[in-house]
C-alpha cells in the first residue's frame, strides 16, 4: 500500500543538492565530448538502453548520473518522453549496414568473407599498468614509428585497404535457400509494428514487441536469460551463422520529393543466431530455427543474447522453461521498469509495514501461546 | 545533386558551414518559417531478416524545419538538438530551389560536404580491411 507523506521539502532538495555540488566540484570535470570520444561502449549501452540515440545527451546523462548506466538511461527516457514524434524512418535491413566487423562463427568460408574489425576476441585481456598516467599502449606506440604499410600485416593485405566494402551477402538467404530454414510466411509482416512507446503491452506479446523490448532491454539482464537459455532453462544452444558491426543509414521519406533521404547513420550490432534439432515431418519443420538480435552501439555480447531468447521466445511448442516464456523475459528486462520497482522499496511504506506488523505481531503472540500450552484451543 | 543527396549532404554538414552560407543568403531571400525548428524524434526502424518483419528499433533526437521563399518550399531535418542548423539548411534549400544567385555556391560547398562523407566511409573500411581473415582448420 502505498501512501502520501509530508516530509521537509528543504531537506531533500539539500540531500540533491549533495550530489549536484559533488558533479560539479570535481577536480577535473570531464565533458561531454570526452565521454563521447573515450567510453563509447557505455554511451552506446545509455542510449540503447534509454532507446534515444543522441550522443551528446547520452554523455551528458552519464555525468548527471555520476557515471550510472541505469540511472542515465532513466534520464534519456525522461528527456525523450518530452519530445514530439516527427516520423519514421525507412526500415533498416541486415544488409544495408555498412559492415565494420563480420564474423561467422558457423561457417568458415562464409560469403563475402571475414573481417576482425576492432575486437579482443583473440587476444589476453591483461591490464596494462602503462594507461594509469596516460601512456599510450605499448603496442600503438611501436606501431607508430612504423611505415604506414607496416602498421597492418601482412603486406599483401595492403592493398585490400584501397577496395570498396566488398559485398557480405546474408546467410540467412543461403540457409533458406537450401532448405535448411522455413520460408518467410507469406504475409508474416504485422500491418503495423507495435509501439511500447505508446501501446499498453499486452501476452502473447507481438513478435515486433518482443524485439522493441529486447532492443532496448538491459544488456545485463538479456545476457543473463541468453546464458540461462543455454544452461537448460531454455532448451537450445545457438550458432551464431553471422555478426554484423557497423552503422545503418536512417532514411526518411523526404516530404517534398517522397524520396528517401539519409539524414545520417546510427552504430548497430546485428546477431543472426540458428538452432539445430528442430525438424519434423508432421509439421514439415525445417531443422534449424532463427534467432535474431539488433542493438544499439557495439555490444555484441547483449545482440548475440537478445538473438538467443528471440529463439527461445519464438518456439511453437514451448517446453516450459523460463526463457521462453514472453511475460517472464519482456516484464524483466527493461532496466527502467525494473529498478523502479526495486528502487521503490526505498520509498516510505510506514502504514503498509505497519499493517503487516500488526499481523505479524498477532502471529507472534500465537505462537507463543502455543509454545506455552503444548497447542491452542 | 538532387534535392534527396542535398537533404543528405546538409544533415552531414557543419553547423558553422551552414549557418555561414545562410545568413549570407539571407541578405537577398526572403524566406517564411513555416514549420519549426522543431526538436523531435524519428522512430528508426528496422527489418527483422526471417519474417522480413518490421520492427520500432530505437528513436533518434532530430531537428526539422520549413520555410518558404516565394512559391518555394526549403526542408531539412538534421539529427540532434540543432535548430540553428536545422533552419539554415531549410533557408539553403529554398535558395537553391528558388535558383538565387549563391545556389551554385551552396550546391559546390555540398558536393564539397558530400565528397568528405564518402572519403570518411572510405577510410573506415580501410582502417578495418587489413583485419579481414580467413580461419583454418588446426590439423
Amino acid at each position: 500500500m502505498y501512501t502520501s507523506v509530508k516530509a521537509s521539502l528543504d531537506a531533500i532538495k539539500r540531500a540533491e543538492k549533495l550530489i549536484t555540488d559533488d558533479i560539479l566540484s570535481v577536480e577535473h570535470p570531464l565533458r561531454a565530448a570526452q565521454i563521447v570520444e573515450s567510453l563509447s561502449p557505455l554511451v552506446e549501452k545509455v542510449m540503447a538502453e534509454g532507446s534515444l540515440y543522441d550522443p551528446g545527451l547520452g554523455a551528458l546523462a552519464i555525468i548527471q548520473a555520476q557515471g550510472d548506466p541505469i540511472e542515465a538511461a532513466f534520464l534519456l527516457r525522461a528527456y525523450r518522453s518530452t519530445l514530439p514524434r516527427l516520423g519514421y524512418s525507412i526500415p533498416s535491413r541486415s544488409e544495408d549496414v555498412h559492415v565494420l566487423r563480420r564474423i561467422s562463427p558457423a561457417f568458415q568460408d562464409v560469403p563475402g568473407g571475414q573481417v576482425l574489425g576492432r575486437t579482443r576476441d583473440y587476444t589476453l585481456r591483461l591490464l596494462d599498468l602503462s594507461l594509469a598516467n596516460g601512456a599510450s599502449f605499448p603496442a600503438a606506440a611501436g606501431r607508430d614509428s612504423r611505415s604506414s604499410s607496416e602498421n597492418h600485416a601482412p603486406p599483401g593485405d595492403a592493398a585490400q585497404a584501397t577496395k570498396a566494402p566488398p559485398e557480405f551477402p546474408v546467410v540467412l538467404d543461403y540457409l533458406r535457400k537450401d532448405g535448411y530454414v522455413e520460408e518467410a510466411p507469406a504475409g508474416s509482416g504485422e500491418d503495423e509494428p507495435f509501439d511500447v512507446t505508446t501501446e499498453p503491452l499486452r501476452f502473447p506479446a507481438k513478435r515486433s514487441a518482443r524485439l522493441q523490448i529486447m532492443a532496448r532491454g538491459e544488456a545485463g539482464a538479456l545476457l543473463s536469460l541468453g546464458y540461462a537459455a543455454m544452461r537448460g532453462y531454455g532448451e537450445s544452444h545457438a550458432y551464431v551463422s553471422e555478426v554484423r558491426v557497423g552503422s545503418v543509414d536512417v532514411k526518411i521519406r523526404h516530404p517534398i520529393t517522397g524520396n528517401p533521404a539519409a539524414i545520417g547513420r546510427i552504430p548497430v550490432t546485428e546477431a543472426h543466431a540458428v538452432f539445430p534439432g528442430k525438424a519434423s515431418l508432421n509439421d514439415r519443420r525445417a531443422d534449424l530455427t532463427f534467432g535474431y538480435g539488433l542493438t544499439l552501439g557495439g555490444d555484441e555480447r547483449k545482440a548475440i543474447s537478445m538473438a538467443i531468447v528471440d529463439e527461445n521466445l519464438s518456439q511453437r511448442h514451448h517446453a516450459g522453461g523460463l526463457t521462453q516464456d514472453d511475460e517472464f523475459v519482456l516484464q524483466n528486462i527493461d532496466c527502467v521498469e525494473s529498478s523502479g520497482f526495486v528502487e521503490h522499496l526505498k520509498m516510505p511504506h510506514y502504514v503498509a509495514f505497519q499493517a503487516d506488523m500488526q499481523r505479524t505481531n498477532r502471529i507472534t503472540e500465537l505462537m507463543k501461546r502455543v509454545g506455552r500450552n503444548g497447542n491452542h484451543r | 545533386m538532387n534535392r534527396d543527396q542535398r537533404l543528405e549532404a546538409m544533415a552531414s554538414a557543419s553547423d558553422k558551414l551552414l549557418v555561414g552560407l545562410a545568413d549570407r543568403a539571407l541578405e537577398s531571400l526572403d524566406v517564411e518559417v513555416v514549420r519549426g525548428p522543431t526538436v523531435g524524434l524519428v522512430m528508426a526502424r528496422a527489418e527483422e531478416p526471417s519474417e522480413k518483419l518490421v520492427f520500432n528499433f530505437v528513436e533518434v533526437a532530430v531537428t526539422e524545419a520549413e520555410v518558404l521563399a516565394g512559391e518555394e518550399r526549403g526542408y531539412a531535418m538534421v539529427m540532434g538538438r540543432s535548430p540553428e542548423k536545422a533552419l539554415a539548411a531549410a533557408v539553403l534549400d529554398a535558395a537553391v530551389e528558388s535558383r538565387h544567385a549563391m545556389a551554385e555556391e551552396i550546391e559546390a560547398a555540398l558536393e564539397l560536404v558530400q565528397s568528405g562523407m564518402k572519403s570518411e566511409m572510405k577510410a573506415q573500411w580501410a582502417a578495418v580491411a587489413p583485419t579481414q581473415i580467413t580461419f583454418e582448420d588446426a590439423t
